[in-house]
């Protein structure tokens, strides 16, 4: 069968796009409401404070939809790792980061409709959303609502393990964020992988 | 005939002294909340409430030319610091009188258990109150005796370690004493009764709920308020509509915190259009409530390194202010690695694409 598929379908492109402002402006917030002295020549808190809210809550939306639409759509299958041969393919993943990518080598596991996602890709990004982005928003949310957190985590008030929790993971994902911006010119060209991302990529179907 | 506010004071006495001697005075008795001394609270109260102008305490057979009882040398109770006679009227919760200058009831109870964690628990009653009260009843002149904190507790007074003359210039350029200085003094505010330092209470919620009650008993009432301000009252929901969060933050400071001066001075109560506003002033590292509300705590605890403000951890998380040096150390390190790795990486991209270029 000779017919092509979306790679990025449109639901797809829009939460992604959403979701990284909303990320970007939850971090600028959340750096100012963690070090308000060093941070509000950039920002007020009270500012900061409402941006923080509006984003989160927007993320909190945005990442519920991400799961229904991932779900209706199947694409929830690119994040799970084909067990046989996993560690050696992931290996030969660095070994292309690390070496191949200065030789002007090609990427081992290009997307396909059947496989989106490298190795790599696969762990870390069923990591990000399936475990700490979860994380975050839930933690983010009973910051929201602290008469819904509880009183008491061993033996200390309930809010401040939801906040280490939430500042440790959103620590993660930053340096996630940085090291996925970065990725993204690693494409045949420096700008090809955020094209896709904003236009679209259509493959052949090779089921 | 006998006028009706004297025929008051007589029944008052005659019950009184009939109770004594129906339920005979036990000097091992504890709390004297007990049927018998409620049939007294019921006299005590009607009889007291129509002696005019009086401020002092137990005024309910002043006057009335009935032998008096000594108080002195007599026999504590278990509470050390309530001596058992005086214990016998003031422990009842409802001897009160009717102040007619001001026109409220105004308490004479004397909360036993209260006084007992008190700061002022090793005092006997006599110890702070003039030797007129020694007897009862107590004369006239005896219950218009008023006694301020500063007679103890000032520069050569009998608590050296604990002088209040800042306390007191602070308290002279607070809102209540300039807009009504014949209305307020200590007591308008402080229980010397129940009285607990900070440095001595205990679990901080309770401490910060016992605090604000003293402003909300006359806060949350147009009555309590309006004598005061022009105002027309509006409720502390209304006025504090801006704060976010606004149960959290009451249960979580004290309305001290934003209503006094940043810089110390938790006795210079401010108009309302001069409290804190700025969030950061305690949603900071340094934040104000180290020098406030967790002063004494504070102090131990900065000593220890780790966590930035651990002893306000232990209870609640304020954001900005709550932070462990090592958790922001590892985040910036772990985010400035990751931004140097790609750097570095991009660079190296960057320099052998140019090479293969020139090739």
């Amino acid at each position: 069968m000779n017919r092509t598929v979306e790679l990025y379908p449109v639901w797809l492109r829009v939460w992604h796009g959403f979701n990284a402002v909303n990320f970007l402006l939850l971090l600028l917030s959340g750096v100012v409401l963690h070090f308000p002295e060093v941070m509000l020549n950039v920002l007020s808190f009270s500012v900061a404070r409402i941006l923080h809210n509006t984003c989160g809550v927007l993320m909190a939306l945005g990442y519920v939809f991400y799961l229904s639409a991932s779900y209706v759509s199947r694409n929830w299958r690119h994040y799970v790792p084909e067990r046989q041969g996993f560690v050696p393919r992931m290996m030969t993943q660095i070994r292309f980061y690390a070496v191949g990518i200065f030789q002007k080598g090609e990427q081992p596991f290009p997307a396909t409709a059947r496989a989106k996602f490298n190795p790599l890709q696969q762990v870390t990004y069923l990591g990000v959303m399936f475990g700490l982005v979860p994380v975050l928003v839930v933690t983010g949310v009973l910051f929201l609502f602290p008469e819904y957190a509880p009183d008491q985590i061993l033996d200390r008030g309930g809010i401040w393990p939801l906040a280490l929790l939430h500042q440790i993971v959103a620590t993660f994902l930053t340096a996630f964020l940085v090291g996925h911006i970065y990725l993204a010119t690693a494409g045949k060209t420096v700008t090809e992988e955020f094209r896709k991302m904003a236009f679209g990529e259509k493959v052949r179907d090779d089921v | 005939m006998i006028p009706a506010p004297k025929r008051g004071i007589a029944t008052a006495v005659l019950l009184f002294v009939v109770s004594m001697v129906v339920f005979p005075w036990d000097p091992a008795a504890g709390n004297t909340d007990t049927a018998g001394i409620a049939s007294v609270a019921g006299i005590a109260g009607g009889g007291v409430s129509v002696i005019p102008g009086t401020a002092g305490a137990g005024g309910a057979a002043g006057g009335t030319g009935t032998r008096g009882v000594a108080v002195s040398g007599v026999a504590r109770s278990a509470n050390k610091g309530f001596d058992a006679l005086c214990e016998r009227c003031h422990g009842m919760r409802t001897m009160a009188y009717h102040d007619q200058r001001t026109g409220r009831m105004v308490s004479l109870f004397v909360d036993r258990q209260k006084l007992a964690q008190s700061s002022h628990k090793q005092q006997a009653c006599l110890d702070c109150h003039g030797s007129g009260f020694k007897v009862f009843p107590h004369d006239a002149a005896t219950r218009l005796e008023t006694r301020h904190c500063v007679d103890c507790h000032m520069e050569g007074g009998r608590f050296q370690r604990n002088k209040f003359e800042h306390i007191e210039r602070d308290f002279l350029q607070s809102v209540h004493f300039q807009a009504m200085p014949d209305r307020f003094d200590c007591f308008s505010c402080h229980d010397p009764h129940a009285f607990q330092t900070l440095r001595n209470q205990g679990e901080i919620g309770a401490l910060i709920q016992r605090d604000n009650q003293i402003c909300l008993g006359c806060h949350s009432t147009p009555a309590g308020t309006t004598p005061l301000s022009k105002r027309r009252f509006t409720s502390l929901e209304t006025t504090h509509n801006w704060l976010p969060q606004v149960a959290l933050h009451w249960r979580s400071v004290r309305c001290l915190e934003c209503h006094t001066p940043a810089l110390g001075g938790n006795h210079v109560i401010l108009k309302a259009s001069y409290a804190e506003r700025n969030c950061v002033s305690c949603h900071t590292r340094d934040s104000m409530l180290l020098t406030k509300l967790y002063k004494f705590r504070a102090q131990e605890d900065r000593q220890k390194a780790g966590f930035i403000n651990s002893v306000v951890l232990n209870d609640a998380y304020i954001v900005g202010a709550t932070r462990n040096h090592w958790l922001d150390r590892a985040s910036v390190a772990l985010v400035g690695f990751t931004l140097l790795g790609v750097v570095l990486h991009g660079l190296g991209r960057w320099i052998t694409a140019r090479r293969q270029k020139r090739e």
